[in-house]
């Protein structure tokens, strides 16, 4: 499982004084970000090839509110790894406080919309997941 | 069904060269504002009595991909509601083109975080309020 701190700023919220809904998406892909860059994966030279990751579903579940100055970490699990496809369930926990869940597809893309292979380093996840498993 | 035009600029687009995926949900909430603006809910009024709408769900599905200078149309149907709850089905199509589809369930809450009721004015769907 991969960790991810955020800290909650003034631009996050909202008038309801707690993060603004979109923005826990942006913490989750921040999170996607910091794991795929540990993996080795680099997202600059895959746009260079021609290649980008795509969201292609959300479930999301806003169980309790963050504030500013909370100090979050970012949970991100793989669940399942296809050719093209990652399944992850990404939480956002304040202490032992889960309050954000998603499961999140992503889909590795062409420029002109075809599904590409995933990084070895990616789709090796999966792998792993099979062998832990047995 | 309401409806409500976006048209794609440059802030919100990603290097993918499409609109940044989490750009829809921001989307979609300008065009639940003008809804229930429409339905005669001040939501700075409510906000003075210490009530504000919070996002309980959202399971969203991203068919196709919007674009810069693209002029979009958001719908917005309710499909469910209780006195606490109410479902609405979002979507954003370009032309006849559906791109993106969500269904996202709404609550009203406290400044403090407590749940309320929904304002009677959004409980628009007949024989379930």
């Amino acid at each position: 499982m991969h960790q991810f701190p955020v800290t909650v700023y003034y631009d996050e919220t909202d008038l309801g004084a707690i993060v603004y809904h979109a923005n826990y998406m942006k913490f989750i892909d921040r999170a996607r970000a910091d794991w795929v860059r540990g993996l080795g994966v680099d997202q600059n030279a895959l746009r260079d090839e021609g290649m980008v990751f795509v969201v292609h579903k959300i479930e999301a579940e806003f169980l309790s509110s963050a504030r500013l100055e909370d100090r979050l970490v970012v949970t991100t699990d793989v669940l399942d790894v296809t050719r093209s496809r990652l399944f992850l369930d990404q939480r956002v926990y304040r202490g032992e406080t889960l309050l954000f869940r998603a499961r999140v597809s992503l889909v590795l893309m062409s420029l002109d919309g075809h599904p590409r292979r995933l990084p070895d380093a990616l789709r090796a996840l999966g792998c792993e997941r099979v062998t832990a498993a047995e | 069904m309401h409806t409500f035009p976006v048209t794609v600029y440059y802030e919100d687009t990603d290097l993918g060269g499409i609109v940044y995926h989490a750009n829809y949900l921001k989307f979609i909430e300008r065009a639940r504002s003008a809804w229930v603006r429409a339905l005669g809910i001040d939501q700075n009024a409510l906000r003075a009595q210490g009530i504000v709408f919070a996002v309980h769900r959202i399971e969203a599905d991203f068919l196709s991909p919007a674009q810069l200078d693209d002029a979009l149309t958001v719908t917005t149907r309710p499909v469910a509601q209780t006195p606490a709850r109410l479902t609405l089905d979002q979507q954003v199509s370009r032309g006849g083109t559906l791109l993106f589809r969500a269904r996202v369930t709404l609550v009203s809450i406290t400044t403090a975080g407590k749940p309320r009721r929904l304002p009677p004015e959004l409980l628009v769907l007949s024989g379930n309020a």
